[in-house]
């Protein structure tokens, strides 16, 4: 018997052209599927997209060869097939997020229907036409019965409701009220729930190395940064919010790092007026909301805005900025670090430090439920088969046990 | 708070306009030491923000607050007791601005917002029609931007008759009584520029009803955005103004419910000007102060806010100055004009107009 779900309804916006979807369990990095997105890989590492960032780490991404280290990573010795059907319902403000989530899914033989946000960016334009592109080749006939892309108004829940039930999974990227609602309406018995809920990132910084670093180490040092943080405005729950500084000679090395970071932004990053006034308003509001706790401000330029704390706080995960926007802490081997961790904090970037020393003064030291990525600076948006404490080769794949 | 711009005012000296940027900017000093002494949330935005702010010029050194802050928070620079009003601005979606005003700072208003009157319309109080109801004039301790507005107008006319009803429709008859009575009397005819095109002048279009007035004026203001969105912009609303109720001139006014009393009015040549009372900033994208005829942020400044600290303000519209004390109406002060509100779309910097 052939399932499938028919997802015509007029509060839909279709952005590829098939309606009815072939719900498929198609065995885990199949060739077809990788064919597919290193074909999509090519065509959108051409130049004239050179000036999206993240569609051209995205591209990178999923270049055959890095999908392929992905499969010998991943796959252990059984054999595994898709859930079936996977729902996404993508982010409102980081436009690639829906990217990555549809490639892993397919990756691991499952039919998708990805829900977008209704704001045209245009890096869903354009990778929007070109997955339109590919799957109208004759080749890849069966990919385009197997994904949808659309977009609704969030207020049309039945649509949420009706796409969920026939859903395997469903995995749902949103802040914590987002998820709630969208969790009143069931999936399947079976099916898998995956929340990449609101989290809180940040980075802890080697003083003493970074106070001496090379010319050429601190330029590649602010440009990782840089990718971690202003490509996606800090929108990304990834991208750092709060840097917390270790070793003797922090005041030298925060002036060299903001310093260069400032001087890096002023030939590459330009804020729009309505970010701009959204960052000063934050200030404003920042200022007003924890001023026991705010030692100084520097405002380096309009990209560049630090606020130096003078201790944690309770809801550390509020104090956000975005656009360029951080918050700054002093703390010596992580001790006070380890005491105030709570299960907002998702990824944690480090620059100057071993993985054995993180292991062993954090890691270990840790025993409530937070972080769940340490990645060296520049690699906070890096995509992953492991993501926000999920393996989804796993969660997204089922095992048939043969005897 | 003895300020040098009210003294003089006080007295009529007519020295005051050629001495604006002279006072101007001691009063605003005087005005800014006096937040900073009686509203500790200013001063710890002020002392955070100056020093970083500083070593341009003196304008730059000025804090400004954005305009969304007096959403969130109560800001109040005297004793609470000493508050007798709480404005509310009209907030297109969800939250309002709050205002708390004292009696001095109300007073003050008033005072300034009738010299700025009788720049336009000279001493002679007139018979006034305003396109609004008796009941958006609110007498108790909560108003919003629109009674606010319509109290402080009304005090300069001769008599007031209100031209809708309680429920918002147009009360033809009593317009018509008004211009039958004043056929050869000098109006005035004031509202909200949205209300004046929906419920008088469409009205009038439609049911082809033409008023006859004598060497009148119209004043209108608060925004263009929904006449913009069925294409009535600025000169075909004169027009109709003009053919409907042959009404010559008619001045826009542009202000901020934060700072209420000074407001810009429109002049002849279709500039808002600045007052002694007031200035105007325009910065860019990364918030730096643009140079004249740049397009950007506007930025108001005022010496009136006394009872909370809404004396440099950071709006979210975009404007343009074009000049200073050289426009051709005759009238001294910064010349601009305005775009309306911040879109999300608007992402370039200080761009150049008129292309």
């Amino acid at each position: 018997m052939i399932q499938e779900i028919n997802i015509k309804n007029r509060l839909i916006k279709h952005h590829t052209s098939n309606k009815i979807i072939k719900i498929e369990s198609n065995k885990a990095f199949n060739q077809l599927s990788y064919n597919f997105l290193s074909d999509l890989s090519k065509k959108l590492l051409i130049t004239k997209y050179k000036k999206y960032p993240d569609i051209v780490s995205f591209a990178f991404w999923c270049r055959k060869v890095n999908l392929i280290n992905y499969k010998k990573k991943f796959t252990d010795n059984k054999i595994r097939k898709g859930v079936g059907l996977v729902f996404h319902i993508t982010p409102s403000n980081v436009p690639i997020a829906y990217a990555y989530s549809l490639a892993i899914s397919l990756l691991l033989g499952n039919s998708n229907i990805i829900k977008i946000s209704n704001n045209e960016f245009s890096e869903i334009k354009i990778i929007n036409s070109i997955i339109n592109k590919l799957i109208n080749l004759k080749k890849y006939d069966n990919i385009k019965k197997t994904i949808s892309i659309i977009s609704y108004d969030n207020h049309n829940v039945n649509v949420t409701k009706e796409i969920s039930i026939k859903s395997d999974a469903r995995i749902i990227w949103g802040n914590d009220t987002t998820i709630d609602t969208i969790k009143q309406f069931p999936i399947k018995t079976r099916g898998v729930e995956i929340s990449f809920a609101d989290r809180y990132s940040m980075s802890i910084l080697n003083a003493d190395i970074i106070a001496n670093i090379s010319s050429q180490n601190l330029k590649t040092l602010v440009l990782n940064f840089y990718n971690d943080t202003y490509i996606m405005n800090q929108n990304a729950c990834t991208s750092p919010h709060l840097i917390i500084w270790s070793g003797k000679k922090i005041i030298n090395a925060k002036k060299i790092f903001w310093n260069a970071l400032n001087v890096f932004l002023e030939e590459k990053y330009k804020l729009n007026y309505f970010d701009s006034v959204n960052k000063i308003y934050n200030l404003n509001k920042k200022i007003l909301d924890y001023k026991k706790n705010i030692k100084s401000i520097t405002r380096y330029s309009n990209n560049l805005y630090t606020v130096d704390l003078i201790d944690y706080q309770y809801n550390m995960h509020n104090l956000r900025g975005s656009n360029g926007f951080f918050f700054q802490l002093n703390d010596n081997n992580f001790k006070k670090l380890v005491k105030n961790i709570t299960h907002k904090y998702q990824t944690l970037t480090y620059f100057g430090f071993t993985k054995e020393y993180l292991i062993k003064n954090l890691i270990e030291k840790i025993n409530i439920k937070g972080i769940d990525r340490i990645v060296p600076v520049g690699k906070a948006l890096e995509m992953n088969f492991l993501w926000d404490g999920y393996d989804l080769s796993k969660n997204l794949t089922r095992v048939i046990d043969v005897q | 708070m003895n300020l040098k711009i009210i003294n003089f005012l006080e007295k009529k000296n007519s020295l005051i306009e050629t001495s604006k940027k002279k006072f101007f900017f001691q009063d605003l000093k005087k005005v800014i030491k006096h937040h900073r002494k009686n509203n500790q949330y200013f001063k710890l935005i002020d002392n955070i923000l100056n020093k970083k702010f500083n070593n341009r010029s003196a304008l730059d050194n000025i804090t400004f607050l954005p305009t969304r802050i007096f959403k969130d928070y109560d800001l109040i620079s005297v004793k609470k007791k000493k508050i007798i009003k709480k404005i509310y601005s009209s907030g297109t979606n969800g939250k309002t601005s709050k205002i708390y005003l004292s009696k001095e700072n109300a007073d003050l208003q008033s005072k300034v917002l009738n010299y700025n009157f009788s720049k336009i319309i000279g001493l002679k109080r007139l018979p006034m029609l305003i396109i609004d109801k008796k009941e958006s004039m609110t007498r108790g301790f909560e108003t919003n931007a629109r009674g606010i507005a319509i109290s402080g107008f009304l005090k300069f006319s001769k008599n007031v008759t209100f031209a809708l009803d309680s429920k918002d429709n147009l009360n033809m008859k009593i317009v018509k009584e008004f211009f039958e009575k004043n056929k050869n009397n000098q109006i005035i005819v004031f509202g909200f520029t949205f209300l004046i095109w929906d419920k008088l002048l469409k009205n009038l279009i439609k049911n082809k009803i033409i008023f006859n007035s004598y060497d009148s004026l119209l004043l209108h203001g608060g925004g263009w955005k929904k006449l913009e969105d069925q294409k009535i912009h600025n000169n075909k609303f004169k027009k109709i103004i003009k053919k409907y109720l042959n009404i010559k001139r008619t001045h826009n006014y542009y202000g901020m419910v934060e700072q209420a009393g000074s407001i810009f009015f429109e002049c002849e040549r279709g500039f808002f000007h600045t007052t002694i009372f007031s200035d105007i900033i325009i910065r860019d994208n990364a918030l730096q102060i643009c140079s004249f005829k740049k397009k950007g942020l506007v930025q108001l400044l005022s010496i009136i806010p006394q009872s909370y600290p809404g004396h440099s303000i950071l709006s979210e519209d975009i404007g343009q100055i074009i000049g200073e004390d050289d426009c051709k109406c005759g009238a001294n002060g910064k010349y601009f004009k305005i775009y309306g509100r911040l879109q999300k779309s608007e992402i370039r910097g200080c761009s150049d107009s008129g292309n």
